[in-house]
């Protein structure tokens, strides 16, 4: 089955660009240049992915992804500028699943849009799966893709869900950020990169940073991470 | 405060100027005080002829039962017609009274003299010396002197100067935080302008005030939001010339992308340096923009305390994530635990620019080595960050020039292991803006050290 691709850029060139090199990926592809129109059609139901630019006109970027993920899953790429750390983490911290900066490599894109979409088809998957895992005060359900601390249901984005199972599956062990990177966000890690530093930090500030007075998830500083809750 | 100094001043100064005023003051008193002398004087004249001594000195017995005034009677020889003895001053002053009309006196006697001459009728001159002994140099509040003294009035002005005194204390104190208030108020606001508190403004009961103060406020706040509007717009500014700059590269990228696609193996090494300069013009503009906004100075508003040491600890991990996929390395040396006050970006571009810069240029297999340390003099504690690299250094005629902006030394490798030029020229905009400084030199032993340092907290 084809999967449609929405790419919200205000840039039209670039756009057909884009959709030019998507669609012998096996994608078809559809471009909005407004804000406010981009939410409307995301939210349709009928893309598997949004591409969204942080730099729109009317509604900015993220306020069209505020407004996306207060009711939608869609997994979105968030394209950012380069060097610009301070709205790639933002756009992460809102809920974006993953980032490009521009100018970028449009393998790149692919890549990342491949990956993103993988990780949304395991998660439908795994909801068959039927395990209840419980560490510490957090259990996960994977049959209902909920998430509760000491009975009170957590809201977690895709990725974060991803990136807590990994470490609920190996409490006490040291998981390396290229493990991190590879497993959740399906790719390699890039140099400079801290995407996946943000979304632990998202996670420890929704789970709660310490847990009977201890940290929840540990820093291994050079290494990786430890969930120790 | 002033006022009150001001004040003070006044009223020590007339104090002194009335007792030495009082202490020259010579052959004045009270217009009451001469009459009743001169009236003893001619009595006391008028009485020594035709009753005799004994009969003036119960003329003065009387007289001191009835007032308090001790008196004397001189006689022509100088000597006391009693027998008794004169108080000191008194000779010379009942010679100052035959030479003089009216009453002469002597105040710097303990207890102040007058005396006044007067003519018996026979012609001959007689002086009567006056001393009152109902006068006492006593506490302040005691009797208050004789009326006429400077005592006297002294008294009588504080009794009626201290509430005026008081209430003038107490107006002063009010007046002086009525003005310095409001001013500790402005005062506050320009310091948090410059911390880079944007959106600080002069207090609303400031504002309020009809007075030259209150019209001070307005204006200050007034060039506030004007301050704030306009770093607004230049940062907006960059953001929007950062994007629009981005844009063709961004085309061009994904053009580039296509054309890959469909062209033959022989493109493939044109396509690639097409690539190679979009990632130079994409580098040099995000270093432009970069050094733009350091040296505009509106980044330096948000001063923070930075854990140095973290700082260089994640650069170095990232840098050297990086240098591996070239086989070189980035360790740290050693290092402490500092802090440092100011904006985290800038140091961690000026830290990992110079990093990078000698990962560029160390020769292969070998490690740009990081060290972290403190330095003391003159009471002052600074920072240092040492970056060594093991490459081929810098001729010493040039070391200096690394630091200005595009300066590339004049080496074909420098031209291929890439870099802009502008990354030292950012790293030494950046740390002058923190009041530090950036030096480099060769090391003994080959390659490259830069040395920046930087004002402990």
């Amino acid at each position: 089955m084809i999967q449609r691709i929405l790419i919200i850029d205000d840039d039209t060139e670039l756009c057909e660009l884009v959709t030019e090199y998507l669609e012998p990926e096996g994608y078809a592809v559809d471009s909005v240049n407004e804000g406010r129109e981009g939410v409307q059609r995301a939210l349709s139901g009928e893309y598997a992915l949004a591409v969204l630019d942080y730099m729109l006109p009317g509604l900015n970027g993220f306020e069209v992804l505020r407004q996306i993920r207060a009711s939608s899953h869609l997994p979105i790429v968030m394209l950012t500028a380069r060097g610009d750390d301070v709205n790639r983490i933002i756009g992460l911290q809102i809920g974006a699943d993953d980032y490009l900066a521009k100018p970028f490599n449009p393998l790149e894109l692919v890549a990342r849009i491949n990956a993103v979409l993988r990780r949304a088809r395991f998660s439908v998957e795994e909801k068959h799966a039927g395990e209840v895992l419980t560490v510490g005060d957090i259990k996960m359900d994977s049959r209902t893709r909920t998430v509760s601390r000491d009975g009170e249901t957590i809201d977690l984005t895709v990725v974060e869900y991803s990136l807590l199972e990994k470490l609920l599956q190996a409490p006490g062990r040291i998981l390396t950020r290229e493990d991190l990177v590879k497993e959740v966000l399906h790719r390699e890690l890039s140099p400079f990169d801290r995407s996946i530093d943000t979304h632990v930090s998202n996670l420890r500030k929704k789970l709660g940073h310490e847990v009977n007075g201890i940290e929840r998830i540990k820093t291994v500083r050079g290494v990786g991470y430890i969930y120790a809750g | 405060m002033w006022f009150g100094l001001a004040m003070i001043a006044a009223a020590v100064t007339s104090f002194i100027v009335g007792v030495i005023a009082e202490r020259q003051a010579r052959d004045v008193a009270p217009p009451h005080l001469v009459q009743a002398l001169g009236i003893y004087s001619q009595t006391a004249a008028d009485m020594i002829e035709r009753d005799g001594p004994a009969a003036v000195n119960a003329y003065f017995d009387r007289i001191e039962t009835l007032s308090g005034v001790h008196a004397y009677l001189v006689d022509e020889n100088g000597k006391e017609i009693s027998g008794e003895t004169l108080p000191a001053g008194g000779s010379e002053l009942a010679q100052r009274a035959r030479q003089k009309t009216g009453l002469v006196n002597d105040l710097t006697q303990g207890i102040p003299l007058n005396a006044v001459a007067a003519k018996s009728p026979k012609g001959a001159t007689y002086v009567l010396v006056a001393q009152d002994s109902s006068f006492r140099r006593g506490p302040f509040w005691g009797l208050p002197g004789r009326p006429g003294s400077f005592r006297f009035t002294l008294i009588a002005i504080t009794r009626s100067l201290l509430p005026i005194l008081l209430v003038g204390g107490v107006f002063c104190y009010w007046l002086a935080r009525y003005l310095s208030t409001p001013l500790e108020d402005l005062r506050g606001v320009a310091q948090e302008l410059a911390d880079g508190k944007l959106d600080t403004r002069v207090s609303d009961k400031l504002l309020k005030r009809r007075d030259e103060i209150g019209h001070l406020g307005r204006d200050v706040n007034l060039m506030a939001a004007r301050i704030e509007s306009l770093v607004q717009a230049q940062r907006r500014l960059l953001g929007d010339i950062s994007h629009e700059l981005r844009s063709p590269l961004a085309r061009q990228g994904v053009a580039l992308g296509l054309a890959r696609r469909r062209a033959g193996a022989d493109a493939a090494s044109a396509l690639d340096r097409i690539e190679r300069e979009g990632e130079r013009l994409n580098e040099m503009i995000g270093q432009l923009l970069t050094l733009t906004r350091f040296e505009s100075g509106t980044d330096g508003l948000d001063n923070v305390t930075i854990d140095l040491g973290g700082l260089v600890r994640e650069v170095a991990e990232d840098a050297d994530y990086e240098a591996h996929d070239r086989n070189r390395s980035v360790r740290i040396v050693r290092d402490e635990p500092l802090s440092i006050n100011g904006v985290p970006e800038m140091i961690r571009s000026a830290v990992e620019n110079v990093v990078r810069n000698a990962v560029r240029h160390t020769a292969e297999g070998s490690s740009v080595d990081l060290t972290l340390s403190a330095e003391s003099s003159n009471g002052h504690r600074t920072a240092l960050i040492s970056v060594r690299d093991h490459g081929k250094g810098v001729p010493e005629d040039v070391i200096e020039q690394i630091f200005r902006p595009f300066y590339r030394v004049e080496d074909d490798r420098d031209r291929k292991t890439g870099g802009t030029g502008l990354g030292l020229s950012i790293a030494a905009r950046a740390v002058r803006l923190h009041r530090g400084s950036i030096k480099a030199m060769n090391a003994k032993d080959g390659g490259l050290v830069v040395e920046i340092r930087l004002p402990e907290k």
